[in-house]
């Protein structure tokens, strides 16, 4: 999988000032530090994502919606947590 | 395939908490679909008929331990209490209880009494929308996705857009035999992400016998820079 490592990024006002230190540490741009970051990030979630993607080729490839669906709902739970985190500013 | 237009709806949704305790049904009427829940309490029914033509009511009830607009829904002598979640894009009723104005056990008192937790929707509650979600969209997403190669396919080099299952924005220019596709990363309607599965989905429709590894992730379209919330894909030529 080729990554493009051009994209701008939003960094919370809070991270500004450990990424400069971080950056400073390691002798390189806050940028390259947060590209590292997420090329690293996405490299530890390649085999998910991968899984995802060949289990949906598959369901589509026989038709199985039922698959498909689970595949797609393979989510969820994460998504629930996260949304009932939400809740703390309520 | 849509153009998204006159596809935003919210998902509507009851607790468990309100189905089970304040409604008093059986624990089986939970995971049901709202058609049928419908046909279960009067409550149910009126909120899904109301709330499905608006997500908001006209009375807000006050004084609520969660910080939260929540509005009155009556069904006869029942109130309900509703919310609009507009960034999860759902509308939940929250609790209901039988109106008798002035006792104790009023339906407004009885909201008023509930704690935050107790009147949130749980994970439980929200795992069971999402579902229904995953399922509404895989229903259509390869009818959707077929339609809009098929577009891309016919018009080389200009670029189609369109929204798979209405849900999720992308882009597609064909390019001889080469097909890129740009996705948007918000899910519509609502401010939430793309879930990755739902990504890899789209992915895996447009992209079927390609091996995840060879896909290109780039941040251009027919030679466009795409927006910061978009990610554009294709393969090797």
């Amino acid at each position: 999988m080729a990554v493009a490592a051009t994209k701008a990024l939003r960094i919370y006002e809070d991270d500004h000032a450990p990424l400069r230190l971080i950056a400073e540490i390691e002798g390189r741009g806050p940028a390259d530090v947060v590209h590292a970051a997420l090329s690293e990030y996405l490299n530890t979630h390649r085999d998910d994502l991968a899984e995802a993607f060949s289990e949906a080729q598959q369901a589509i490839a026989k038709g199985d919606m039922k698959r498909l669906a689970e595949v797609a709902a393979g989510g969820s739970r994460r998504r629930a947590r996260a949304a009932v985190s939400r809740h703390d500013r309520l | 395939m849509s153009d998204g237009q006159d596809v935003d709806r919210n998902e509507l949704a009851a607790t468990e908490r309100c189905i089970r305790r304040d409604l008093d049904l059986p624990p089986e009427s939970v995971a049901q679909k709202p058609s049928e829940q419908a046909e279960r309490h009067a409550l149910l029914r009126v909120f899904y008929e109301r709330r499905a033509a608006s997500p908001i009511g006209q009375e807000t009830i006050e004084g609520l331990q969660a910080n939260i607009v929540a509005y009155s829904l009556h069904a006869g002598r029942w109130r309900g209490l509703t919310w609009h979640e507009q960034e999860m894009s759902i509308v939940w009723l929250l609790a209901g209880r039988y109106h008798r104005s002035g006792e104790q056990d009023d339906s407004y008192p009885h909201f008023r009494r509930l704690s935050k937790q107790q009147l949130l929707p749980n994970e439980a509650d929200y795992e069971r929308v999402f579902d229904r979600e995953a399922r509404a969209f895989a229903e259509s997403v390869v009818k959707d996705v077929r339609a809009m190669s098929q577009e891309a396919g016919e018009r080389p080099g200009e670029i189609v857009s369109g929204r798979v299952s209405g849900r999720v924005a992308v882009r597609a220019v064909g390019q001889g035999a080469d097909l890129q596709v740009a996705v948007k990363m918000q899910l519509y309607p609502g401010t939430q992400q793309v879930p990755a599965e739902w990504l890899m989905i789209v992915l895996a429709a447009f992209f079927p016998d390609a091996s995840f590894e060879d896909l290109i992730w780039s941040h251009q379209l027919a030679g466009a820079r795409v927006a910061s919330d978009e990610y554009a894909f294709s393969l090797p030529s």
